[in-house]
């Protein structure tokens, strides 16, 4: 009922905001329409887009004790404005996206909004703020949560800031913050769950050449991770970090980031640790791009009862190419080794280290059928090895979606 | 209660953001057509930084929703940059835009990379063939091989100057045959490559 109620009045005042606000169109400028409707005018320049997936699972509980396959239709509709007028620029998105799962009688439902506003003026000189929003249904059906495999509803929400100041030609400053809450809905679980995580980040950016194609920056980056519920796995971390992005022109840009954190735990045990980023990018066609990166030992919170944090190890590969104006393909893989320390487990947990590997793998094509309308055809191969029983799992899943855009 | 105070929040939130878009709409009185204005500028009486051309192409393609949050115009060169549009050579974002690159970035950001990239390669073959000739001409003027660099900055057989390599390519004669060694261009080949497998 309270959901019905919530999700009715959203749209009605959404619907309000657009209608009521919609009469600052630049439409009321002569040289433009004329004799344009204004709310006409607005509404067109709402992009939505519509997709209907259908979507099959070997393994929809991703268990390895309850396999068990099934077919899903996905609803998913995304109405998006981008408004880019001098020096502004808005934008807002919000998805929904709605799953019905035939033999298990499940449905589904999930949310996203987006919202942005960023001054660029141009002259050395940018500022952006916004907000994220996540919203999932609770569900018997399980999903992936940072190092969990869990079947939860939760909300999210991740305001940030970020500025950017030209010094001179050839450097910059950029300070960002973030936050992020995760607020899951189970009382059972949520104690260890539950977190909010603010970020402060400033960086210092020089180019060592003319054309830019050797940037170096240093930064410093400040990180509290609070689980209002168990003191225990609450942190702050103090992470300085160098780097350098290399551009080999027309061919490929290689950045490096290494990072030196000292994490401060709430139960008083501390930790130094060395983390690397590397990735390369190509920048030689329109049509083809090829990315490559790898992290190493980059420390996160984790998620679990037995453990404060966990490395992750990450590497991932990924190829698109457009074939022709109207298809394209996709291959990606992902391969993440996520290593549990002892020296990170929770008091009364058992002292041993743990591991698990996941291996991601898509492939992807698609056609435009028209102007107007996208066949997705999509396989994605997911396997999970890890140490912590009952957690192991592999799946198939096949895809075909139209999607609709207007 | 908490949800109907969040609920509440949202709706004020989306209320004061159309707010904003509303009054800063209508204060900026923004034509339009402005947009439009890449390419109206003339490259000769008023040079653009290759940089400024960025942020107006940027504007005209409609990708700005693809630049960081808080974006300087560097962000904007790189974002063309990692959509694979550059002038030959990459970005000089503080350099004037000549005629030259504003065809190649704008020849990429239609797709017709493959026809950039071949012009550019029969230009190059062009030049080698130029320099070899002249070069031989040198010879039998003077009957001695001179120096490749002497060859290219004399002006009785360049008088414009030495031939423009597009991809900014350095001619050299390393293995001392008196002919310019074969050109090593990985970007057009890749783009061969590319194109060999695309329908297009």
């Amino acid at each position: 009922m309270q959901k019905k109620f919530t999700f009715t009045f959203l749209v009605v005042a959404v619907v309000s905001g657009l209608i009521f606000f919609g009469n600052y169109s630049w439409a009321e400028e002569p040289v433009v329409e004329k004799h344009s409707n204004p709310i006409a005018q607005f509404l067109k320049s709402i992009k939505y887009t519509s997709k209907l997936t259908l979507q099959h699972d070997d393994n929809i509980f991703l268990s390895e004790e309850l396999e068990d396959s099934d077919t899903k239709e996905i609803f998913t509709q995304i109405f998006e404005q981008n408004i880019s007028r001098n020096n502004h620029f808005w934008r807002w998105l919000y998805m929904a996206n709605y799953e019905l799962y035939n033999s298990e009688q499940v449905d589904v439902l999930g949310h996203t909004a987006r919202v942005l506003y960023s001054y660029r003026p141009d002259n050395g000189f940018s500022f952006g703020l916004g907000n994220n929003f996540y919203w999932l249904e609770d569900s018997t059906i399980t999903a992936t949560l940072a190092d969990r495999i869990l079947a939860v509803g939760y909300t999210q929400i991740s305001p940030f800031v970020e500025v950017k100041y030209d010094l001179t030609p050839r450097t910059s400053v950029q300070s960002s913050l973030k936050y992020n809450k995760l607020d899951v809905r189970g009382a059972s679980i949520d104690d260890y769950i539950d977190n909010e995580k603010l970020t402060a980040r400033g960086q210092f950016n020089y180019a060592f050449t003319p054309t830019n194609n050797i940037e170096g920056f240093a930064g410093f980056e400040h990180t509290q991770v609070a689980f209002p519920q168990i003191f225990e796995k609450s942190s702050n971390t103090e992470r300085p970090f160098v780097g350098f992005v290399k551009k080999f022109a027309d061919l490929f840009n290689f950045t490096y980031e290494a990072g030196f954190a000292n994490i401060d735990m709430d139960d008083n045990a501390d930790d130094n640790n060395i983390d690397h980023k590397v990735s390369i990018e190509t920048v030689f066609s329109v049509f083809t791009k090829l990315r490559l990166s790898y992290y190493h030992d980059y420390k996160n919170a984790s998620l679990r009862r037995e453990f404060t944090q966990y490395g992750s190890n990450f590497i991932s590969l990924g190829i698109d190419h457009t074939i022709n104006p109207r298809t394209s393909v996709g291959v990606d893989y992902s391969y993440e080794l996520q290593d549990f320390n002892d020296a990170d487990a929770l008091i009364g947990q058992p002292l041993v280290d743990r591991q698990t590997h996941v291996h991601d793998a898509k492939l992807g094509v698609n056609r435009k059928l028209n102007n107007w309308l996208t066949l997705n055809l999509n396989y994605n191969y997911t396997k999970r090895d890890t140490d912590f029983a009952g957690e192991g799992y592999t799946n198939n899943q096949y895809s075909a979606a139209l999607t609709a855009r207007y | 209660m908490s949800k109907r105070l969040y609920i509440m929040f949202v709706v004020l939130g989306i209320s004061v953001f159309f707010l904003t878009v509303n009054a800063s709409a209508q204060a900026l009185r923004i034509d339009l057509e402005e947009g439009g204005a890449v390419g109206e500028k003339n490259l000769d009486d008023q040079p653009l930084t290759q940089e400024e051309f960025a942020v107006e192409l940027v504007h005209v393609m409609g990708v700005e929703n693809l630049l960081p949050v808080a974006a300087l115009p560097g962000d904007y060169v790189d974002l063309l940059e990692r959509l694979g549009i550059a002038p030959f050579g990459g970005w000089e974002r503080k350099a004037f835009l000549n005629r030259e690159d504003y065809l190649v970035i704008i020849g990429k950001a239609q797709g017709k990379e493959g026809i950039v990239h071949k012009q550019a390669v029969a230009v190059e073959t062009k030049n080698v063939e130029i320099i070899n000739k002249k070069w031989e001409q040198s010879y039998s003027d003077t009957k001695q091989w001179m120096t490749l660099s002497a060859l290219l900055n004399d002006k009785a057989y360049f008088p414009q100057g030495a031939p423009r390599s597009p991809y900014g390519t350095r001619y050299t004669d390393k293995n001392g045959d008196h002919k310019v060694d074969p050109l090593f261009l990985p970007v057009a080949s890749l783009i061969e490559l590319q194109q060999f497998l695309s329908t297009r």
